[in-house]
């Protein structure tokens, strides 16, 4: 038992580090890459919150602190253990329940016990009560250690795709293990993060000191061999000593490394029916675990949710457990582990629900079963409210409670900003930021590339694209295939529309890494920006049949029907996305702006509303519903919130073309207001950043024509006109304007040789022709300057009817601007 | 528009405006402006040869002033610029931005947004390919403008008064038609710092009437360069009047050897189409500068007006012997070919005249010109158009569309042209001949009358000293006839008279012409309806003698002898 304990222990340890690993294999977040709907033109920002800072690995050192960090508080935990580990009720179930003896914590015992025993390990119940004695505390603390361990070490090779990470963990496992029982492994195996075995002079020592017999010599050297075999990936040699070693002791310790081994070299297959054969499944949770994770390799789910019993562990009160002390602790660690499992489980049965809520439980009962944690915010299952009211509700105490004293209170601390940033950027930003500078000022993790992606993703949120995309690019500098940055950088790029950049990218993954979702999302956003939308549809769906659960692959997928006008298809593809990430607004979002677009203004609201409910900062998303006002005829409201809208994107600080669609939008619902001079004034803003559409020039002639001032209308349209020649709307309205102007009167000024100016009449004219003695003049022929200027008169009120006649035909007619508002927002 | 003053220029104003001169050059070149950078030069090499040249305070380094146009916060930048200069001179504008990229220095940091600007016009001119084509014109912008705006804004928040800065503030904006704050800012940059010319050169563009022009002076320091500004709006509206005249004159008593100055004296006497002097002008210029192209292009179109096809070839082979691509010179050749009538080979020229330069603006108006030439009305169109988008100030353009669209029979389009085209050349009667013939055509006959009238205004080819006069009239026959016969369409017979024996008063001047026989034939039946005989057959046998409409004449003669007899029996 010790072994194995010793073995998982490592485990806890590395957490860190095989996150880091885990998330090298990477699957993207969905979000982020979501935003790839900025297909759309409207930009819509990305909940890229959830990208998670999860990994504190950026850099060796970081690793190496913390596993010091985690050493020492494994000592800590050993003193607590020896307190209370007896006196607790309930044990340690696997010590209690399992007939399985433990194995010794000494080779001297396994000796002993290998020279009288068949293979069974049954056989090594007995000696074991008895040898427990000696080191009771030890052991046992070994033991919990070894469970909770070994579960998040399972995890992390389930989630991996077992190639070459899973075999690197393998890897880390042993060399720890080199440490923890240095006698019996004694092999020094240089860690992945280089942290020196320091414990080997420790433990070791003392454990040799104890006794030395030959067989046990015998033993440490297959151990070692074993172990050295498996550091260097050579499975064959490692299942043949392994083999050979359980013959020997017939120690379940060995057993259970033996079905490790299988596992890691993909036979599941064989890893089940191995520990289906040693009896040990019902008898160790480890057993357990690895037996369903076995099972959840071969998609066999509901045999694995036979296995794990599909009763999630009741925790009435968390803190009263955390409080009962490690030992208790380290149960839980195999029950988080297990919901995790059920959690993985119910997402591939569909039952999303059910999933995030097993989740939900693996996170409670332990909070450092980051896999889950991770599970839920890389996929947005929490709406952004939940997740806060999650995150409080997670007991970090209990993590000042094992470390104990002031350390702990800085670990709880640490914990909790590493969680932090992971959260949904929705809401409290500024504890975001609190996280950030935490970590940033207080732990040398300022350059940490987790952190700097969520940085990256925070101005990706907020449309700040070139600056996101020069962080993404520092970080891919460093760690080339951090799958990742990926979604953030195809995303940035696609924005950008920096094709060849994306180009060089996606040919370089497909050339590598063909078994990415992320890949086929990267050429598939390639193809989307040359306009190929077939062929990016084609790889939009194949990323998202290699992982359905890889968010920016279905939202690609709806934006290539949504861009070809197909909205039915891009709604239902909007809304499979809508239900696997319901802690986004954007499926929402999307949902809406199509609905928007079909005119199907009452269902857009419902959709929109409920993206306003997850997310109430998206700038974009205010344009959304300002739209929507406007169609409703809430001119009031829409202009209401397209100025909160600037306001709010004016305080993000984004880049301000993102915002053209904004002051374009204000300016008609001013221009439906009779507002024209403020309308005109935020067309104009809308032209100064950016916007360069005759949609705009358009409605800027229609405001300077109701205003009367037909020159500039004239001017205005042209320019329409020169954007797009053929545009209908401006067409029309510039014949209008032309009549109108044939029936202003034209007088234009005279520059006399003096330089002084004149601005004669057509009377004038009459009288130096000699015309004034013709006494009748028709009425159409003003003949005196008085009449001339009352004629001017005539002439704007004429044009004030011209004028009432135009907006006349507009009402009748579908208004072209109200079209071309919601052209444009798509 | 009070004439200013002649400038009395001591010697010690003498030697101070040419530091000043020297000091605007040299920052213009600096910052690779350089065709103001050029302009400077020029009017620096044309003051008085005497100017007494005092050593040690044109050299001296503490008379600079001290506006920290000059000088960089560090050594560092200093390199950066240098670097950036010259891959900015070698054309490699976004290498060259980035090199100073994040410098504070004035100079670094204009450059840097000058490069991406520049970039940014360089890969437009390159996305619009060919001149014309579907991308050509306001479809491709420049992509680099809105970020230029917003680091401009956030530059010039913090650095209120960096005149070049604010003139690129002023390029940025007017390339986004944003006219109004880009005005403000152009006038804040010369305010600031009124030797820079680039500034002055881009102001003009926004000054599109004379009124406009009355507006912004006001709005300007009282300064040389102003004049000089003045000057040269006044030039491009056509607006020339003695004022403008004595303006030219003062300044060429300060730099008497500027060919600029003369050229633009030259353009003056074009406007007025005193076609001799301004040829008499740019001879001299050719002659004193013989490698000089600028305005050349003008000097072809008064060749081109006079009908002097050997000078012209001649300028033409001068001008491609000196630089073959120059738009200038392309535009020589095009009018060249345009006059022996080959225009395909002109439009080839003028089109690679665009190539080269696309805010060129008389070989927009001259290829509208040559597709008018070939019926290709809709190519004209939409040259006129992109010469209108260059400079809203040429009236040519403005009348060109007007005869376009007039061809396409769009009278609605075709007036407002005219309109344009009238309002910057009030006094001219095409114009309004033109306008008029709209306003027939849209069956507006009154209004028809009243822009005919104007057109009897006109006097355009009389004498300089007359021509902005809007009361002197030439008595147009053809005109009058026309007003006559419209008057008597809406039934006001007595106006119609009115204009007819006006077109008769011009008999004695003119002689004997169709119209007048239109005129007295016209009268003659008047006159015979009304029943007064002796007139009418006063009138036809003037007309009959003059061997004018004979048939009819003496049909009318015969007639009304009847009609006499008839009434007078001859005893």
């Amino acid at each position: 038992m010790t072994l194995v304990g010793r073995l998982f222990s490592y485990h806890a340890l590395t957490i860190v580090s095989s996150a880091r690993r885990r998330r090298g294999s990477g699957r993207g977040q969905p979000i982020a890459s979501a935003r790839k709907k900025s297909l759309s033109k409207k930009k819509v920002d990305t909940p890229a919150t959830e990208e998670d800072l999860e990994n504190l690995s950026g850099s060796e050192t970081e690793t190496n602190t913390i596993k010091t960090r985690r050493r020492r508080r494994a000592t800590l935990n050993t003193s607590d253990t020896r307190e209370e580990d007896q006196p607790s009720p309930h044990g340690d179930p696997v010590k209690k329940r399992s007939p399985i003896p433990l194995p010794p914590p000494h080779p001297r015992y396994s000796l002993r016990s290998r020279g009288g025993t068949q293979l069974t390990p049954l056989v090594l119940k007995a000696p074991k009560p008895k040898l427990k004695e000696p080191e009771p505390e030890s052991e046992d603390e070994e033991i919990q250690g070894l469970k909770e361990e070994e579960i998040e070490h399972l995890e992390d090779q389930e989630i991996e795709d077992l190639e070459d990470e899973e075999i690197e963990d393998l890897t880390t496992i042993p060399s720890d293990c080199t440490e923890t029982f240095g006698e019996s492994f004694g092999i020094e195996v240089p860690i992945a993060s280089q942290s020196e075995p320091e414990f080997q002079p420790n433990e070791p020592e003392k454990q040799e000191s104890a006794l030395a017999i030959e067989g046990a010599i015998m033993e440490k050297f297959l151990r070692e061999w074993r172990q050295d075999a498996v550091n260097k990936h050579q499975y064959d040699s490692a299942i043949f000593i392994g083999d050979k070693l359980l013959a020997l002791t017939n120690d379940p310790n060995d057993a259970f490394f033996l079905a490790q081994i299988h596992f890691s070299t993909g036979q599941y297959t064989r890893a089940q029916a191995f520990l289906d054969g040693t009896g040990l499944i019902q008898k160790s949770a480890p057993c357990k675990y690895l037996y369903a994770l076995s099972q959840i390799k071969q998609n066999k789910y509901e045999e694995a949710l036979q296995t794990l019993g599909d009763e999630s562990p009741i925790i009435s009160n968390p803190h009263n457990l955390r409080k009962r002390g490690t030992s208790r602790a380290n149960e839980e660690k195999y029950e988080a582990a297990m919901c995790y499992l059920r959690g993985v489980i119910y997402t591939k049965q569909g039952a999303y629900d059910k999933a995030k809520e097993a989740y939900k439980t693996a996170v409670k009962i332990d909070i450092r079963c980051f896999e889950a944690f991770d599970t839920l915010m890389r996929n947005n299952l929490l709406s952004p409210e939940e997740e806060w009211e999650f995150i409080s509700e997670i007991d970090f105490d209990s993590m000042a409670a094992s470390v104990g004293g002031a350390q702990g209170e800085a670990t709880t601390q640490f914990l909790k900003a590493l969680y932090t940033t992971r959260l949904s950027k929705y809401r409290n930003s500024s504890k975001f930021d609190d996280a950030i500078a935490l970590l940033s000022t207080q732990y040398p993790l300022a350059g940490n590339h987790d952190i700097v992606l969520a940085k990256a993703e925070l101005l990706y949120t907020q449309c700040r694209f070139e600056e996101s995309l020069k962080l993404v690019k520092e970080l891919l500098a460093k760690d080339k295939y951090n799958f990742k940055l990926y979604p953030v950088y195809i995303a940035c790029l696609f924005e950008l529309g920096k094709k060849n950049e994306l180009f060089l990218m996606s040919h370089d993954l497909a050339d590598n890494h063909r078994e990415e979702p992320v890949t086929y999302v990267a050429i598939g956003a390639y193809y989307m920006l040359i306009d190929r939308l077939a062929d990016a549809r084609r790889f939009f769906s194949k990323a998202s049949v290699m992982d359905p659960s890889f968010g920016p692959a279905w939202i690609g997928f709806a934006h290539t029907f949504a861009a070809e006008g197909e909205h039915d298809q891009a709604i239902s593809a909007y809304s499979a996305a809508a239900k696997l990430f319901q802690g986004t607004h954007l499926p929402q979002m999307f949902l809406g702006m199509q609905h928007l677009q079909l005119n199907n203004i009452t269902l857009a609201d419902e959709y929109l509303q409920i993206a306003w409910g997850l997310c109430k900062t998206d700038p974009l998303l205010m344009n959304e519903l300002g739209v929507v006002f406007y169609h409703n005829e809430h001119l009031h409201e829409a202009v209401k919130m397209f100025l909160n809208g600037i306001k709010l994107a004016d305080e993000i600080g984004g880049d301000p073309k993102t915002y053209v669609q904004f002051r374009t939008n204000l300016g008609h619902a001013y221009r439906r207001l009779g507002r024209y001079g403020e309308a005109i004034e935020e067309f104009t803003h809308a032209i100064r950043i950016g916007g360069n559409e005759a949609n705009i020039r358009c409605s800027m002639g229609l405001c300077c024509l109701m205003e009367g001032k037909t020159r500039d209308a004239i001017g205005h349209l042209h320019e329409a006109l020169s954007l797009v020649p053929q545009d209908p709307v401006a067409t029309e309205l510039l014949e209008q304007a032309l009549l109108k102007s044939a029936d202003e009167p034209f007088e234009p000024t005279y520059y006399l040789p003096d330089g002084s100016a004149i601005v004669p009449t057509d009377k004038d004219f009459d009288k130096l022709l000699g015309e004034d003695k013709f006494q009748s003049p028709l009425p159409s022929d003003p003949s005196s300057s008085v009449q001339v200027a009352s004629g001017r008169n005539a002439g704007t009120a004429k044009r004030n009817r011209v004028g009432g006649g135009a907006r006349g035909t507009r009402r009748g007619e579908p208004d072209p601007s109200v079209m071309d508002v919601s052209d444009s927002e798509f | 528009m009070a004439s200013p003053a002649a400038p009395e220029l001591a010697k010690h104003d003498l030697m101070i405006l040419r530091k000043d001169l020297r000091i605007a050059a040299r920052r213009s070149s600096e910052r690779c402006l350089f065709h103001a950078a050029k302009w400077l030069a020029e009017q620096l090499n044309s003051l008085p040869q005497n100017v007494p040249s005092s050593h040690h305070y044109l050299k001296d380094q503490s008379s600079l002033p001290h506006d920290g146009l000059d000088t960089f916060v560090n050594d560092d930048e200093e390199d950066k610029y240098h670097l950036a200069k010259s891959y900015f001179n070698v054309n490699e504008f976004d290498r060259a931005a980035r090199v100073v990229e994040g410098c504070v220095s004035s100079k670094a940091a204009f450059l840097c947004l000058y490069a991406k600007f520049m970039a940014g016009e360089k890969r437009k001119d390159e996305e619009s390919e060919m001149v014309l084509g579907p991308l050509d014109g306001n479809v491709t912008a420049n992509k680099e403008l809105p970020i230029l705006t917003k680091k401009l804004e956030t530059m010039l928040a913090d650095n209120k008064e960096d005149t070049f800065l604010l003139y690129l503030y002023g390029v940025v904006l007017l390339k986004q038609r944003n006219e109004k704050p880009a005005y403000q800012a152009l006038v804040r940059s010369v305010i600031s710092y009124p030797y820079n010319w680039a500034t002055w050169d881009e102001l003009k563009t926004i000054t599109r009437s004379v009124e406009d022009v009355n507006r912004v002076m006001q709005d300007l320091p009282d300064h040389l360069m102003t004049r000089f500004f003045q000057l040269l709006a006044s030039q491009e509206l056509y607006h020339v009047n003695e004022a403008v005249y004595t303006l030219v004159e003062q300044l060429t008593e300060v730099f008497p050897r500027s060919s600029w100055l003369k050229s633009q004296r030259a353009l003056l006497s074009y406007h007025v189409k005193d076609y001799e002097e301004s040829e008499k002008i740019f001879d001299e210029i050719m002659q004193n500068d013989p490698y000089r192209l600028d305005f050349l292009d003008h000097y072809s179109n008064i060749l081109y007006v006079m009908d002097k096809r050997s000078k012209l070839a001649f300028v033409a082979q001068v001008a491609s012997a000196t630089d073959k691509f120059r738009p200038e010179t392309c535009c020589v050749i095009g009018n060249y070919f345009s006059m022996r009538s080959e225009h395909e080979k002109s439009i080839m020229y003028f089109r690679r005249a665009l190539n080269l330069d696309r805010n060129f603006l008389s070989a927009w108006t001259l290829l509208g010109h040559e597709f008018v030439e070939l019926k290709n009305t809709h190519a004209a169109i939409e040259s006129y158009r992109r010469a209108i988008d260059v400079n809203r100030k040429d009236y040519r353009a403005w009348y060109g569309l007007g005869q376009a669209y007039e061809v396409l029979e769009m009278n609605y389009y075709a007036l407002y042209y005219y309109q344009r085209a009238g309002a910057l050349r009030p006094y001219d009667s095409q114009m309004w001949a033109a306008m008029a013939a709209c306003y027939e055509k849209m069956n507006r006959p009154d209004d028809a009358i009243k822009s005919y009238k104007r057109a009897l205004s006109g006097n355009a080819g009389s004498s300089a000293a007359a021509a902005n006069q809007w009361d002197d009239f030439e008595l147009n026959t053809k005109t009058l006839i026309k007003i006559a016969k419209l008057y008597e369409r809406v039934k006001r017979s007595d106006e119609a008279v009115h204009y007819m024996e006006m077109c008769l008063k011009a008999e004695p001047d003119l002689g004997p012409s169709e119209d007048i026989a239109t005129a007295k034939n016209w009268l003659a039946h008047y006159e015979k309806d009304r029943l007064n005989l002796g007139r009418a057959l006063q009138l036809a046998q003037e007309l009959f003698d003059a061997g004018l409409m004979v048939e009819d004449s003496r049909a009318m003669v015969r007639d009304i002898r009847n009609q006499l007899d008839m009434d007078h029996p001859r005893i």
